[in-house]
């Protein structure tokens, strides 16, 4: 063999085999292959491939044009009548564009939502090696999940795991008082280890990576932070104080973290002040479930080779075999989309993908119905068109242009209105302004979308319009495809608004099912004011001062908003007989003396927190579903040893939602821990809110002095719990309006086909004697049934589908059938408004006239 | 006579300069080292095709040389109609450049 014999790399070879000319491949491609061959053996296979290749590029126009030579000009033919036709037929032509462009600008725009939620946290160069630690216990028959692990883990797994190239933990903890001078402000301060910056993609615009957080006084702050405390001076080495009493230097400037991350936060200071910082939680300590870690992984490791390797290493920490506890890893890129053990974000982009996908079709269907229904009126040309030579594929191009180019026309449109409602619509899918939905990147996914809705409007009716026999169109033998697959489609079109409708409906009852429901405690004129050090410091003459002021009857301080869910919970609970396996849970609440009172909370037995009995802050008070979890009898007085502290059960609390709907009522304890308080639950009376406000913030103005004062309303706060849920019911609204109109917008085209067809029948109809009322209801009597059929297709599906949605919530409003049949009375009204115009124009028409006008 | 581009008339040069050994890559070559411009094979061989079709050219493929990776060749001749439309070509040019080398020297 010829020892310099290079053949063509196949790529290149294939695609000049498609290109180059049939008749003289043999010689050309000869060409190639020398010139190729030559600069291989002279300069390098480098070269010669780039070379190979300008040679392809530069002759690109060239070669397609004489490829295509005899199809341009057919094309340009089909683009001038379907242009034609667009023109002559406007009203057609406006009910498929417009259904087009509206189901493209849907499926547009949630495509740009759905690649923003993909988004999250791939921007990191490491984000496939990144995961964080989880743990996992079982629970009955499922398992919990936690994402929170103890401060020690990060340098234990680095030094034990090989497979672990570097570990950061990280934490935030939100309204730190951060000065520079005379300038404060309230700020969320992360907490992190410097190897933060070797795991993210976080890129510094002063300092560097090597001083970044390694001296413990040193601290990173972001761009638009540093603007907000310096203005234009440097901000390298200026001195910062955070929570009062650490003094700082800024090490570094940092880019704004995108929002499309999880490590969002303005200031980052070293890991080892959170103790001195929040006052809680030990560095040193196991049982400390608090924080984030994260790891980095070896570029040879995988996630299941470190997880067989962690899931008994709690045990070997612990020294106990018997711990259930599983340590795992959960890949950076999974957090924002999925809850751990199910769940979360991925759910919505899910039924919002599908919900555009079926909106889509819908589009796509009227194009096809339309289509297939007028295809008398092209019907002399196919014929001509294949008496003159054309064959079955020419036409299915040609067909298949003609819808390529009316998807095109809507995208145009779609674009317009994804221009208009772009921002609307970030702001109610809670997408941040700075993030950005637009880059060049969606451009071909625009494109791709476009053509795939071309070729699906398309395909159908190229298929039924290239199929006719040219004799006996040009007789005047008229066909126009199955009418029965016509039915099936406007039956699917109606099967999906109904769906949705059904779905809206349901969802809202729920909605309102679970904001409505009784909480069992008073969320009602409660004002929560944050604590800090130097109200604490001076709590009792804060708290008469306070009391001073008529309208304000009862405060506490607490570690929560009530009906948030827990912050605390704990598995560390013993009482005498507990059965040493029982993977026992408390949620935990702290409070002290007027915590009932405050929130109208009613005993079952025994007494809440009381300043009558000295031992009170180290007794408990659990709610009625504890008691039942221990199981024990007569518990009221029991000793219970909690986190190592010892204390009476002095009362039981009537079970309340202290977590959102979604959740069950899980066992609570109550405990009594200055350390803990965050807030002051302050009852004011119904009349003199503005009054009781003013006063509270003088005395607070009066004891602390540094902080600014702020204050939030329980009720605002529970408010927001379901505003994933709330979201999803306004997004649904809009689609449901838009499935129905375009719905609508091909049942008024086939309704006009159908009048126009029928013009002739009932015009001999009424001149025989049908009355007005009867031809109306001849006319419309096909769609009824239609809708109909659809209703009844769709309302299992829908009740499938929203049973499925209410697993996610504990508290379930019950099914009615009056939704499903609301559904079924508007599609039908609507369906019934949308012929009717139809149907009673040609009712109403003098007989006289139909039958000269044919 | 049809119009022909400046890119056709270098071909159809080219092929008179090159006598019996006028093919693709030699034509190419040849307009290489007179104008400088390299140009893509499929840009030479439109315009050949074309030349070809109006009928100022002839054709004849020659079997592959006897070895591995050899491919026919596609030589290219001058025919009577494109010696006329060369002659065609350099009257009209010439009429177009007399007086332009007097200008040149007063310069």
């Amino acid at each position: 063999m010829d020892t310099n014999h290079f053949p063509l790399p196949p790529i290149e070879r294939r695609l000049l085999r498609w290109l180059l000319p049939r008749n003289d491949f043999e010689s050309l491609i000869g060409y190639y292959e020398t010139g190729y061959r030559d600069i291989r053996i002279q300069r390098g296979r480098r070269p010669s491939r780039r070379w190979l290749w300008s040679q392809i590029l530069k002759a690109v126009p060239t070669l397609i044009s004489m490829k295509f030579r005899g199809e341009t000009i057919m094309l340009k033919n089909y683009l001038i009548t379907a242009l034609r036709n667009i023109k002559r037929h406007k009203g057609y032509s406006f009910i498929n564009i417009a259904g087009l462009a509206i189901g493209t600008s849907c499926c547009l725009l949630i495509l740009l939502w759905v690649r923003h939620e993909l988004s999250f946290d791939r921007f990191h160069e490491n984000a496939d090696s990144i995961h964080r630690t989880v743990i996992s216990w079982p629970h009955g028959s499922d398992t919990r999940w936690h994402w929170r692990t103890p401060p020690p883990l990060a340098a234990a797994l680095k030094s034990d795991l090989p497979e672990i190239r570097d570990t950061s933990r990280f934490y935030t903890v939100e309204g730190i008082l951060v000065e520079y001078g005379e300038t404060r402000f309230k700020e969320e301060i992360g907490f992190s280890d410097p190897e933060l910056f070797s795991l993210f993609t976080l890129p510094l615009r002063r300092g560097t990576q090597e001083v970044v957080l390694s001296s413990p006084q040193s601290l990173v702050i972001s761009t638009t932070a540093a603007q907000k405390y310096f203005g234009d001076d440097d901000p390298l080495g200026k001195v910062m104080v955070i929570d009062d009493s650490l003094t700082f230097h800024v090490a570094a400037v940092m880019e704004d973290i995108p929002s499309n991350s999880m490590l969002h936060c303005p200031i980052l200071i070293p890991f080892v002040h959170l103790e001195a910082v929040t006052g809680a939680g030990n560095v040193q300590d196991w049982g400390d479930f608090g924080y984030n870690t994260y790891v980095l992984l070896e570029k040879s490791a995988t996630k299941a080779q470190v997880d067989s390797k962690l899931r008994d290493y709690l045990d070997v920490i612990w020294e106990d075999p018997e711990n259930e506890v599983t340590l795992s890893l959960q890949p950076l890129t999974e957090i924002h989309l999925y809850g751990l053990g199910g769940g979360g974000p991925i759910v919505y982009i899910w039924i919002f993908s599908a919900i555009a996908v079926f909106i889509l079709l819908i589009a796509c269907i009227n194009f096809m119905n339309l289509a297939t229904a007028r295809s008398a009126t092209r019907a002399r040309e196919i014929g001509l068109r294949k008496v003159v030579g054309a064959d079955r594929r020419k036409l299915v191009c040609q067909f298949l242009s003609e819808s390529l180019l009316l998807s095109l026309i809507a995208l145009i449109f779609a674009l317009t209105i994804v221009g208009l409602l772009a921002i609307p619509l970030a702001n109610l899918a809670q997408v941040p302004e700075q993030s950005r939905l637009f880059d060049l990147g969606v451009i071909p996914l625009f494109l791709f979308i476009t053509i795939l809705t071309g070729l699906l409007a398309g395909s159908y009716p190229a298929l039924v319009l290239s199929a006719f026999r040219p004799v006996e169109v040009l007789k005047g033998y008229k066909r126009s495809g199955s009418p029965l697959f016509r039915k099936v489609l406007v039956v699917f079109q109606f099967s999906v608004s109904v769906f949705l409708l059904v779905g809206l409906l349901l969802i809202s009852r729920q909605i309102d099912y679970i904001t409505q429901k009784s909480l069992g405690f008073s969320q009602d004129q409660v004002v929560y004011v944050p604590l800090n050090e130097e109200l604490l410091r001076r709590y009792d003459p804060f708290r008469s001062e306070l009391l001073r002021n008529l309208g304000i009857s009862f405060m506490a301080a607490t570690s929560n908003y009530v009906g948030q869910g827990p912050r605390w919970s704990t598995g560390s609970v013993n009482w005498e007989g507990k059965d040493p396996k029982d993977g026992f849970n408390l949620s935990m609440i702290y409070a002290d003396y007027d915590f009932a009172d405050t929130f109208e909370l009613e005993m079952a037995a025994g007494r809440f927190f009381s300043r009558d009995f000295e031992a009170d802050n180290r007794n408990f008070v659990l709610n009625e579903t504890a008691v039942r979890a221990m199981g024990v009898e007569n518990p009221l007085g029991i000793g219970l040893t909690f986190a190592g502290q010892e204390g009476r059960l002095i009362g039981i609390l009537k079970d309340f939602n202290f977590s959102p709907l979604r959740d069950d009522v899980r066992p609570l304890v109550l405990v009594m821990d200055p350390q803990y308080y965050r807030y002051l639950a302050i009852k004011i009376g119904p009349q003199q809110v503005p009054a009781s406000l003013a006063h509270i913030e003088r005395v607070f103005k009066q004891f602390s002095p540094k902080y600014p004062f702020e204050y939030r309303f329980l009720d605002d706060v529970l408010g927001q719990l379901y505003l994933a849920e709330q979201r999803s019911q306004q997004l649904l609204r809009y689609f449901v309006l838009l499935a129905g109109f375009i719905s609508c917008l091909g049942l008024f085209g086939l309704a006009s086909f159908t009048a126009e067809k029928r013009t002739k029948e009932t015009g001999i109809r009424k001149v025989l004697g049908a009355t007005e009322a009867g031809i109306f209801v001849l006319l419309s009597r096909n769609f009824v049934r239609w809708v109909l059929v659809a209703n009844l297709i769709a309302w299992p599906l829908a009740y499938l589908g929203v049973r499925w949605w209410l697993q996610s919530f504990a508290y379930r409003a019950p099914m009615s059938w009056v939704s499903f049949v609301l559904a079924g009375l508007i599609s039908l009204a609507v369906a019934m408004l949308t012929i009717s115009y139809h149907a009673i124009r040609i009712a109403r028409a003098n007989p006289a006239h139909i039958l000269k006008y044919e | 006579m049809k119009e022909l581009t400046l890119i056709e008339q270098y071909i159809l040069l080219s092929i008179f300069q090159l006598g019996e050994n006028a093919y693709l890559v030699t034509i190419r070559e040849h307009i290489k080292n007179i104008t400088g411009k390299d140009m893509a094979i499929a840009t030479i061989y439109v315009p050949l095709e074309r030349l070809s079709r109006l009928g100022y050219l002839s054709t004849r493929m020659v079997k592959p040389a006897p070895r591995v990776g050899g491919r026919a060749i596609k030589y290219y001749r001058l025919t009577r109609a494109g010696i006329r439309a060369l002659d065609e070509m350099k009257r009209i040019q010439e009429r177009f450049w007399i007086g332009y080398s007097k200008i040149a020297a007063s310069d």
